[in-house]
Parts: C-alpha cells; sequence; structure tokens
C-alpha cells in the first residue's frame, strides 16, 4: 500500500529525514518510534504530501506520488491525518466536522456514513454537539470519525494520544485498534511513547535522528534489536562490558556465556551485552552479591538497581517478587538468567 | 445570625469606596435615561415632524456604512498582512495602524480643503482640462457618504487589528486537514477561513460603529443631521436640556444593540479558540504580478487615512506657523497637556482602584459593578457630556442655595463651571481603556505570587513594592499613554464642558475649521496627529513582543 524509497526531507539547511525506506501492507498498523524531534513527523507529512522530498520516491497503491520533481497534491492523495492538537473545526458540530470531507455524496448519503461513524467510535447522539463542549478523548475520536469518512487509502495519525491524560491512553490505543481493523485501514501513526507503540502497531520503525534503525514487530524490536540505540530506547535495561574470550564466549562479570558463533565477534574483542531488569533473577543462594542502591514499589514487583561488586561497579535493574523487600545497601544474591544474548562491539559512537 | 455575619463580609471598606466610585461614574448616564420619565411633549411633537426622522435615519446610515466600509478594508488588509508575504510587510503592518492617530474631524476638514472648489484637487483639474466651474461633475464630500468615507478610513484598524489576530491563529492543520481530506481551496476559505474569522470582524466592526455613532465633529462640520449634531442643536438651540437628554438615551440604546452584538462575539471568539497553541499558517511568498499588487491595496487606506491628509496638514502648517506660534498656541498646547495629565491619572488610579477591589474582594456585587462602569467606552461623548451637565448644575444650585442660606455666600458653580466636569466625564469613559491595561498588567501578578511571598515573611507593603510594582509598571504606564492621547482627541464633551475661555487643541482646531479657517487649524491639529502616533508605536511593541516565534518542531 505505502512504500518509501531512500526518502530525504530536508528543510531550509537542515535535512530532517534521510534515507528512509521502509514498506506498509494493506490493512497493516505501522508506527514511526523516536524521541521528540527525530524527524518521524516530517515522514509523516511527506507522506501526507504537506513537505517535498528531496530525495527518494514515495509510492502509494505502487503509484509514485512523491519524488524531488514530481510532487502529487495532498487533496489527490487519499491519505487522511488525525491531527496532534485534532485540528477540529471549532464552528462546526460533530456531524457537520465529520461530514467535511464527504464530497459528491446525497445528504441521505452523507448522514448515514456520518451515523455509522458515530456508532464505530462510541458516540452516538452526539451529532449536534459542538468540539469545545467534549472532552479530549471524544474529540480524538470525533478527529478519527472525520478522517475515516471518505475512506481513506491511507490514515496518518501524529501523536494521536500525546494530549491525554495517561490513563486513557491505554484504553484509547486498544479501542483505535480494534476500530481500524474493523474499517480495514492501513494507518501509519508517530508516536514518542513506546507502550503505545506496542498497544497499536503491526510494524514498528524506530527513528533517530532522521535515520530509519529498524523496522520490525514488537518482538523483535525488544528481543532483536539492530543496534545500541534500539535496545537501549525500546524497553529498560543496562549494558555491561565483556570481552570475547579464547573460545568465542563472552566473559563478564556476571559469567561466562556461550555466543551465536555468526556474530562475527573474535578473541580479544571488547563487546557489552544488554540486561534487561528480568533477565536479573533475584537468588539467595547465589554467590554473585549486589548491593541495593535504590528500590521502587511498584506492587506486585519491586524494582531494584543494584550495584555488582567488582572492579567498576557497574550498575544493573532487577524485577523481583514484591515480597523479596530488601533495604538500601544489603548486599543480596543475583543470578543471571539470558535467554539469548544480545551483545553489540564496544564503540561509543554507536549509542 | 448567618445572614448578618455574610453582609458584613462584604460590606466593607473596599466595597464602599468602589461602590462609591461606580455611582458617581455611572451617575451621568443614569440620569439621561431618568430624563426619560420628564415628558417634553411639545418639544418631541416638534422633533419628530421635523428633524427627528432625519437624525434616526441618518445616523443609522452612517453607522451602518462606516460598518461595512470598515469590514472590507480591514478584512482585506488583514488577510493580505496574515497570509502573504511580500517586500514592505513587516513596515505595513504598523503603517496600516496609523490612521489611529487620526481623529475624524480633523480628516474631514483636511479633505474638504483638498477637495473644494477652491482646492489643489479640482484647481488642478480645471487648469489642465481648461474647465469652468459648471463644466464638470465633483463630487461633494460634505455629504453623508462623505462622511462615511472619511470615518472609515480612520476606524478600520479596529477591523483590521481583531481579524488578522482570527486569521493567523488559525492553526495551519485547518488547512492541512481540509486538503488531505480532498476539500477545494475556494470551500475551505468560506466554509472554515472566514466563518472562523467571523466573529472577530463583526466585534471589531460593532466597535467601529460605536465610534461612528458617538462621532460629532465630523457630521457638525459636514452639516449633516445626526443624532449627536440634533443633541447639540436641542440642547443650545432650543434650550431644552430635558429633551436633549431623552434624545441621548435614543442614541444609547442604539448602541447598547452594537454592545449586546460585540459581546456575542467575544464570547464566540472564546469559544473557538480556546487552548489552541498549535503551528500557525506559514504565510505564502507572492511572485509575479501579485507582488505588486497586494502592497499597492495595503498602502492605499493609510495612504488616504494618514500620508495624504498629513502632507497636506504640514503644507498649511508651514504657511502660518509663524503667525500662528504665539502665546496664545503655547497656552493651548500647556492646556490640553495638563487636562489631559489630570485625567490620565485619575483613570488610572480609579482603574487601579477598581482592580485591586476586584482581586482582593471577587464577590459579585463588586464585579457588577465595576462591569457595568467598563461599559462607559461604548456611550458617546456628548451623552456622558449632557448627564454629566445636568447633574452637576442641579448639584451646583443646590449647594449654592444651601450656603446663601446660611452663610449668605455664593459659592459659584464649583462643579459644572470647573475641570471637575471634564475630568468626570473623561473618567467615565476612558475608564475602560485603563482598566484594560491595569487587568492585562493584574493578571500577570497570580495570586499565589502574593502567597508565596507571604509565607516567606513579607508583609503586604512590602509585596506590593517587591512584587506589584515592578510587574504593573509597564500597564500602568500604557494605560496613562492611552488615556491621555483619548483625552487629547476627545471633541464633543471638551465642546460642551470647557470652562468659560478654557481652549484645548482640539477644540480650537474644530473652532477654526469650522470659521473656515482651515489653514489656521492646521498647527494644532498636527499636534494632535503627532501625539497621537505614540499609542500607535505602543501598540506595534505590544504585538511585536507577543507574536509568537515559529519553529519547525517534530
Amino acid at each position: 500500500m505505502l512504500s518509501l524509497n531512500n526518502v530525504s526531507v530536508a528543510y531550509q539547511k537542515s535535512e530532517a529525514v534521510k534515507d528512509v525506506t521502509f514498506e506498509l501492507g494493506v490493512g497493516q498498523i505501522g508506527c514511526l518510534l523516536g524521541p521528540s524531534g527525530c524527524g518521524k513527523t516530517s515522514i509523516l507529512r511527506a507522506v501526507a504530501g504537506f513537505e517535498k522530498v528531496s530525495e527518494g520516491q514515495i509510492f502509494l497503491r505502487k503509484k509514485l506520488v512523491s519524488a524531488l520533481h514530481s510532487h502529487l497534491e495532498p487533496e489527490k492523495r487519499r491519505v487522511a491525518v488525525v491531527f496532534q492538537d485534532y485540528a477540529l473545526f471549532p464552528h462546526l458540530t460533530v456531524a457537520q466536522n465529520i461530514a467535511f470531507g464527504l464530497h459528491q455524496q446525497s445528504n441521505e448519503k452523507k448522514r448515514q456514513r456520518v451515523t455509522e461513524l458515530l456508532m464505530l467510535v462510541g458516540l452516538p447522539d452526539y451529532d449536534n454537539r459542538y468540539p469545545h463542549a467534549l472532552s479530549g478523548g471524544q474529540q480524538q475520536r470525533v478527529a478519527l470519525a472525520r478522517a475515516l469518512a471518505a475512506k481513506p487509502d491511507l490514515l496518518l495519525l501524529d501523536e494521536p494520544f500525546s494530549s491525554l491524560d495517561a490513563e486513557l491512553r491505554d484504553e484509547l490505543a486498544k479501542e483505535l485498534r480494534v476500530i481500524l481493523k474493523h474499517e480495514k485501514t492501513t494507518a501509519l501513526m508517530v508516536t514518542h511513547d513506546q507502550h503505545e507503540a506496542f498497544a497499536m502497531a503491526d510494524v514498528i520503525g524506530v527513528i533517530k535522528e532522521g535515520r530509519l534503525l529498524q523496522w520490525t514487530d514488537a518482538y523483535a524490536l525488544y528481543h532483536r534489536p539492530a543496534n545500541r540505540f534500539v535496545a537501549s530506547f525500546v524497553g529498560d535495561g543496562v549494558f555491561l562490558s565483556a570481552t570475547i574470550d579464547n573460545n568465542i564466549r563472552l566473559n563478564s562479570s556476571l559469567g561466562v556465556f556461550p555466543i551465536n558463533p555468526d556474530s562475527g565477534f573474535k578473541q580479544g574483542d571488547k563487546v557489552v551485552f544488554l540486561v534487561r531488569p528480568d533477565d536479573i533473577i533475584h537468588d539467595d543462594e547465589s554467590e554473585t552479591l549486589a548491593k541495593v542502591v535504590d528500590r521502587s514499589f511498584k506492587g506486585s514487583h519491586i524494582l531494584y538497581q543494584l550495584e555488582l561488586q567488582h572492579v567498576g561497579h557497574p550498575r544493573v535493574l532487577c524485577l523481583a517478587l514484591s515480597h523479596h523487600d530488601h533495604q538500601l545497601n544489603e548486599l543480596i544474591g543475583i543470578r543471571l538468567d539470558l535467554e539469548h544474548l544480545i551483545v553489540f562491539a564496544d564503540n561509543v559512537d554507536d549509542i | 445570625m448567618k445572614h448578618i455575619n455574610r453582609f458584613y463580609s462584604w460590606f466593607n471598606i473596599w466595597f464602599v469606596t468602589i461602590a462609591l466610585g461606580c455611582i458617581i461614574l455611572a451617575a451621568p448616564v443614569g440620569l439621561v435615561f431618568v430624563s426619560v420619565f420628564f415628558p417634553q411633549t411639545e418639544i418631541w411633537q416638534h422633533l419628530s415632524s421635523t428633524v427627528l426622522p432625519d437624525y434616526i435615519v441618518n445616523s443609522l446610515i452612517l453607522a451602518l456604512g462606516v460598518g461595512l466600509l470598515v469590514i472590507v478594508i480591514g478584512t482585506v488588509l488583514a488577510w493580505c498582512i496574515a497570509r502573504y508575504e511580500f517586500t514592505g510587510r513587516k513596515q505595513l503592518q504598523w503603517l496600516i495602524l496609523l490612521p489611529m492617530a487620526m481623529p475624524a474631524y480633523i480628516i474631514a476638514y483636511t479633505y474638504t480643503g483638498l477637495l473644494d472648489f477652491s482646492g489643489p484637487i479640482q484647481t488642478s483639474l480645471r487648469d489642465t482640462f481648461h474647465w469652468q466651474y459648471g463644466d464638470y461633475f465633483f463630487p461633494d464630500i460634505r455629504s453623508l457618504a462623505g462622511a462615511i468615507i472619511m470615518l472609515s478610513l480612520v476606524l478600520y484598524p479596529y477591523v483590521y487589528l481583531l481579524a488578522r489576530t482570527a486569521f493567523s491563529e488559525q492553526p495551519s492543520s485547518f488547512e492541512e486537514v481540509s486538503r488531505s481530506l480532498g476539500v477545494p481551496p475556494s470551500k475551505h476559505l468560506f466554509k472554515v477561513v472566514l466563518p472562523l474569522a467571523r466573529p472577530a470582524i463583526l466585534m471589531g466592526a460593532a466597535l467601529a460603529m460605536m465610534e461612528a455613532f458617538a462621532d460629532y465633529g465630523t457630521v457638525q462640520y459636514f452639516g449633516l443631521s445626526t443624532f449627536t449634531t440634533g443633541i447639540f442643536r436641542t440642547w443650545f438651540g432650543l434650550g431644552n436640556g430635558i429633551a436633549a437628554a431623552q434624545l441621548a438615551a435614543m442614541l444609547t440604546s442604539f448602541v447598547v444593540l452594537l454592545l449586546i452584538l460585540e459581546y456575542l462575539s467575544r464570547r464566540k471568539i472564546r469559544y473557538y479558540f480556546q487552548g489552541q497553541k498549535a503551528q500557525q499558517v506559514t504565510r505564502q511568498k507572492l511572485t509575479g504580478s501579485q507582488a505588486f499588487w497586494v502592497p499597492f491595496v495595503c498602502v492605499t487606506p493609510v495612504f488616504f487615512g494618514f500620508i495624504l491628509p498629513v502632507l497636506q496638514l504640514l503644507k498649511w502648517a508651514s504657511m502660518t506657523y509663524s503667525k500662528q506660534l504665539t502665546s496664545e498656541f503655547w497656552l493651548l498646547l500647556w492646556n490640553s497637556f495638563y487636562l489631559a495629565a489630570i485625567a490620565s491619572i485619575t483613570a488610572v488610579i480609579l482603574a487601579l482602584l477598581f482592580a485591586y477591589g476586584k482581586r482582593l474582594n471577587p464577590i459579585k456585587p463588586i464585579q457588577f459593578l465595576v462591569g457595568v462602569v467598563n461599559l462607559g467606552y461604548a456611550v458617546p461623548g456628548t451623552v456622558i457630556a449632557i448627564g454629566a451637565m445636568i447633574s452637576l448644575s442641579w448639584l451646583d444650585i443646590k449647594i449654592n442655595t444651601l450656603t446663601e442660606n446660611w452663610f449668605d455666600i455664593s459659592v459659584g458653580l464649583v462643579f459644572s463651571g470647573s475641570l471637575f466636569a471634564l475630568i468626570l466625564v473623561y473618567s467615565s469613559r476612558f475608564l475602560a481603556v485603563a482598566m484594560h491595561n491595569i487587568d492585562t498588567g493584574l493578571s500577570r501578578v497570580k495570586p499565589s505570587m502574593d502567597d508565596a511571598a507571604r509565607s516567606l515573611g513579607y508583609k503586604p507593603l512590602q509585596i506590593l513594592r517587591t512584587i506589584h510594582v515592578p510587574l504593573m509598571k509597564t500597564s500602568v504606564l500604557s494605560a496613562l499613554l492611552l488615556v491621555f492621547v483619548d483625552v487629547l482627541k476627545e471633541l464633543p464633551a471638551t465642546l460642551i464642558l470647557r470652562p468659560f475661555n478654557f481652549n484645548t487643541l482640539a477644540v480650537r482646531a474644530f473652532e477654526l475649521a469650522s470659521d473656515e479657517r482651515l489653514m489656521d487649524a492646521a498647527l494644532p491639529a498636527l499636534a494632535i496627529v503627532s501625539v497621537g502616533i505614540l499609542p500607535v508605536i505602543l501598540l506595534t511593541m505590544l504585538m511585536d513582543k507577543s507574536s509568537p516565534h515559529s519553529s519547525h518542531d517534530n
């Protein structure tokens, strides 16, 4: 449905998007994830046609819509957008807002579609309200209904949950996914919140400084990150340094672990490996001791920050069941339980 | 028991002071409405069979005509400045506001001089085409249409200012929504852009129409029969103060309709633009012939509303200044200055009292009183002046009777014959101007700041000195300046209420122009205009400060 081919977007001087390539299939929900200012919104705007590309091509339904010297105007792309601020027209009612993009249809048909959409987004009987009389979550759903009304080929969502309460977000993200799947809409959304991305998306792309670092599903992103940035941006975790020994195994302060022989590391290489909070198991039997330097109570669990007792005193995170209640400066036994190792060369440039 | 406690809790010194101030300020206008209960049957029969229909029709045509014309001029200018990028746009932004410095009666007599039979335009036409008197048609500026044009040329900035904000505050995402939904630009303009700006445009038009209703100088100079000239005639010609007050009450009720329109528009603007701070529209860069036409269109109103009349005034002044710069002129300048200074200081002190009273005692009765007095800006100066004249001369007569009976001395017209009357009318009419600035300043001093300072051990007076004074300084100064200039330009109330033999720049300019001594009127007129530029500069500076910096944020 949508494919980007080596796309770059440049503003006056700076390049906001560099060499981005990905593809989104029919009915899929994609998500661009990255810290603020990373260029993800620029990609969205380029797809919508609000920005021109400086390099590469964008295809919609296998048709070229953006390239350096050809640019299809946004009104001809059949791409609808849900804006971060929703951009509902304050002088129009909910029904008028939703019907705004329905052209050349009889009033009867328009009314039918509006009613259908209001049912879909769970706001029946709201047709005659004005946007200022709606809550944030309701406004978002009206904006969604307006975008979906004309059955666009592609729906773009720019930080759709950013102006909502944290408690509402999860719920609405799930609802939104159900609605999009029901309408069989292909959608691309942008967010800086990985939990939203996990809740909504089939495919997630991590963006940093205008580059797409990885384009895959949530599971792979968490368990097989392509580089150190993705690994540290997605989920919690700490990198510990280690060396590769003569048997091409990883030799670290927490033990010796086999690594994938195809990984290309040689004996004596300095590496780092990722330790997630759930990889460290609290085990009173263990001989490896670590000092509790910080703890935060999470109800069923306690997240400990532990200081290892060897050279360099690296710190790791440990998620323990909450009845293992230890105080600050206590030494507790830990064990490393790694399913598979995530290892990168110890290269500072990569962070 | 509980009842009494509640009574005492808001019945305190603040409330008494504020209520007293409000009642004094509102008394003149109140009295104008009281006059309705003293029917003057004979005079009204006379009026309604002769001039009253003219007053009503002419005033309405004048106000509506001005309303329409300022909407056209103001909206077009606002659109060009808010949506297009072209060379000279930055300079035009403040140039466009300059006509605000020009009182309508001054532009009216300047154009009369320019367009008269013996004026430069007709003379050069005759010379070029060798015409004689009667050979050609030339429109008479001294007509209702002329008055509409004169007033619109100086009042369009009201619409321009509000419409420009409305156009530039529409988030760019609105346009993008329309584009992504395949809505053509013309439909977007008529379905989204204009409807959203409509309340702002109407509010500006309502303010301009209030000024048109209140205008006395232009219509009097052009010899038109409107409410304001009618009030003067009934008062001074027919010698009937009560009938004049009744006419004033009628005029005020027309203005009340405009106030309602303004209020509704203001409320709508609040709904439309609540909490929107999204990215604003990027201005479209103009190329080709448009890059010439748009600046040309933008310059036209300011050329006719300011540049041309000022050039003419300068020319006249340069011819007459040597015999004009006498002690009489300096006295005029001094009179105007100290009158405006006293009035602006009084208005600002009252505004400070009301604003702090509202803040320290946020109770309904005080808010209501202050709200009512704040409406003074809408009431024509003539109306307030009539009310003040009647009430103060009644007071003077009573005082004199008392003093004569008790002490056998006559104190004279202490209120109605002194500057007190003028100061009262100015304060009542321009309080809103001062209040607006003071309220804005006070809103910067959050109540929590007071609490924070108190909890850190500061005494109330220390808080006033270390927190309020520095934060309020600029608001107070701009309030002083704005009221000062408004008083300097004010004409009808000054004409009615000035003490015997007391002249100001505005009165003198108007009198000289009325005596067909246009050239001699140029110098006082220029003095008013040049002081009038100060608030325009202030406004421009404030706008520059508040204009948000556009940024490319992801």
